[in-house]
């Protein structure tokens, strides 16, 4: 399916490249709903965009789709595969939506672009695909403007968009970000049960993780650090960050380290990037941690596993 | 349309009535705060100066006659209650009604500024467009250069260059003038277009350089927004990105930019008018300064303030006929 081997994305900054994401090697099988967690600015939606091929950084490494090298592909080979195969979901608060276009102008144009679908098939198909996504009179509300649709609302109308086309893979930027608890369980539900394609997630929303993903990875200061099945990792973190973020659960008692992330700038000069708010931190963490793959898990820490 | 929707357009409506009433007010103060008689511009200086020495009775007759002998306040009164039965008195020089006069002239000078800034619009989004997608490349460069250039020349300016060129030069164009007279049917027409492809030439292509500045600037701003690059990530092709989707949202601020040139071509194109010798507005104001024709000023003021207003509340309509956000009062949110 969709396999990413190494990818690095640089920006050209004030002083010197910036590279908000390092060397991130994941793999998103057949059918599998993968969520990547991460803190703000962990680069997580840069790396969606790249793969989408709209980064406007210098991307480097291999993304692999169905076997061919993205890396490799011009605007117009994307284009077809954008929106047909790989669908995107902004987020709901984003400013995604035409602000002159019916909502169900908008969603149809995905029918009537990428399966040349007439347009009354396309509207009747709309209908039908906001009914199910628990619209009350999914024909009114299809006819109305973004502007007249609750966050809620427009997130559903967004996710309806990605999954029309019949894509194989759906890449979701925190599909719950500025959404209140019963929003969420919504986009929960909706996530689960769109079992036919699969699922790249990209959330800082411990709890949305737990309920939708069946693989999750950890990403920090534009690396992956642990990356597992979903109830390995909620059952028994092996990176001392994944650990420190299940302690931080409200059920397991709130504890979160002191400080940030580095800064992008201060990338280049460190070892482990986590060592500086790292309880398991000594001298050896100066040097960069190797990458330990244990089974299906892979680990970037010196002293990964529990007791070590 | 309910209730709320009633409130607001009547506020409107009465805010545009109160803006026409008070340049009325205004206009009718102005020529009674001016020092003279206005008997004088009647009769003329001379037989003014005779006929106050020899038969001030006379002009007592003359002023009882034009009600010059009320109050100020009466005649003000007067004056409304005329104006709002559509007379705006008589010319001083022939004698024949305001408004007809008026209402002949602005019908040529519509000939010459519909197709304008018809022509305007529709080339200056395309033009703009077309620079502000392609920003930064070669044919961007050319488009808005080519524009700022023409922007900086001042419209009667053009209009000489262009007089010298087609006319004098070419010999291919009318040196003024709206027809060469005593043709009829499909020749008069012809004859028409012909005379009028100059003046609207030179019209198009001052108001043509400004839209397509401000469209490439608005097409420039509406590419940065989020939903266009939503719109790159559903794989849609660049033609339908660029006209479905870039170019309605980037065309908004257009709609007031240009029916407001509508309502101010029509003073402004006055020494278009001169220079063409086209018998509209503009040269029929021209004309009245020069000759005291203080009616037909008063008149045309206050007709060109309507048509001010009217494209107003022309644009107020289009926006909200193109923009769902501001039939429903919420412009900020998508």
């Amino acid at each position: 399916m969709l396999k990413l081997y190494s990818v690095s994305i640089k920006f050209q900054g004030q002083s010197g490249f910036l590279c908000p994401v390092d060397h991130v090697t994941l793999e998103v099988k057949d059918g599998e709903r993968h969520v990547i967690i991460g803190e703000t600015g962990s680069g997580k939606s840069v790396l969606l965009m790249a793969i989408l091929g709209l980064s406007k950084g210098e991307v480097t490494g291999n993304i692999l789709w169905n076997g061919k090298d993205l890396i490799d592909f011009s605007q117009k080979e994307y284009a077809k595969i954008r929106g047909s195969e790989i669908a995107y979901i902004p987020q709901g608060n984003a400013k995604g939506m035409d602000p002159l276009m019916r909502i169900g102008d908008q969603i149809s144009e995905m029918l009537r672009v990428h399966r040349k679908f007439k347009r009354k098939e396309a509207w009747e198909q709309v209908v039908d695909v906001l009914g199910r996504l628990d619209f009350e009179s999914p024909g009114m509300w299809a006819r109305q403007y973004p502007h007249r649709l609750s966050g809620g609302m427009k997130q559903r109308a967004l996710v309806a968009m990605g999954i029309l086309a019949g894509g194989q893979l759906l890449l979701a930027d925190e599909p719950t970000k500025g959404l209140d608890e019963a929003r969420r369980y919504e986009i929960e539900k909706l996530f689960v049960r769109l079992l036919g394609a699969s699922l790249l997630c990209v959330t800082h929303d411990l709890s949305f993780a737990q309920a939708v993903g069946e693989k999750i990875s950890v990403m920090y200061a534009g690396q992956i650090l642990e990356s597992c099945n979903k109830d390995e990792f909620f059952r028994d973190p092996w990176h001392p960050y994944s650990q420190i973020m299940i302690g931080s659960l409200p059920e397991n008692g709130f504890q979160f380290p002191e400080g940030f992330a580095p800064s992008h700038e201060t990338y280049g000069n460190l070892g482990c990037r986590f060592a500086d708010r790292c309880f398991k931190a000594d001298e050896k963490c100066r040097q960069c941690p190797p990458v330990k793959q244990v089974g299906e898990r892979q680990v970037r820490c010196w002293y990964a596993g529990r007791d070590t | 349309m309910n209730y709320h929707k009633q409130m607001k357009l009547g506020k409107k409506v009465l805010f545009y009535l109160l803006t026409i009433w008070l340049v009325a007010s205004f206009n009718f103060f102005l020529i009674r705060f001016m020092p003279g008689d206005p008997l004088e511009h009647l009769v003329g200086t001379e037989d003014y100066l005779y006929l106050t020495t020899a038969h001030p009775e006379v002009l007592e007759e003359l002023g009882a006659k034009y009600g010059l002998d009320k109050s100020a306040l009466h005649q003000y009164g007067t004056y409304l209650f005329r104006l709002c039965r559509g007379d705006l008195g008589r010319s001083y020089k022939n004698n024949l009604p305001v408004l007809d006069i008026i209402l002949k002239k602005l019908g040529r000078t519509f000939r010459l500024i519909v197709p304008a800034v018809l022509l305007a619009a529709v080339l200056g989004i395309l033009l703009g467009a077309a620079a502000g997608w392609n920003q930064g490349h070669r044919s961007d460069r050319c488009i808005s250069r080519l524009a700022l250039i023409i922007y900086a020349i001042p419209g009667y300016c053009l209009g000489m260059i262009g007089l010298m060129i087609f006319c004098f030069w070419l010999g291919i164009a009318p040196t003024g003038g709206m027809s060469s007279g005593g043709l009829s049917g499909g020749a008069y027409i012809k004859d028409l277009l012909w005379h009028m492809a100059l003046p609207v030439g030179v019209l198009t292509l001052s108001k043509l350089s400004y839209n397509v500045l401000m469209m490439r600037s608005s097409i420039i701003e509406t590419i940065k927004e989020d939903h266009i690059l939503m719109a790159k990530t559903r794989g849609f092709s660049d033609c339908r990105i660029l006209f479905r989707h870039v170019l309605p949202n980037a065309a908004l601020p257009m709609i007031p930019i240009i029916t407001m040139q509508t309502g101010s071509i029509i003073s402004g194109s006055m020494m278009l008018e001169q220079l063409f010798n086209w018998d509209g507005m503009g040269l029929l104001v021209y004309k009245a300064i020069g000759g005291n024709d203080y009616p037909i000023l008063q008149g045309s003021l206050l007709v060109l303030t309507i048509c001010v207003v009217l494209a107003n509340l022309l644009s107020d309509f289009l926006c909200a006929l193109s923009d769902p956000r501001i039939k429903d009062g919420v412009w900020n949110e998508r």
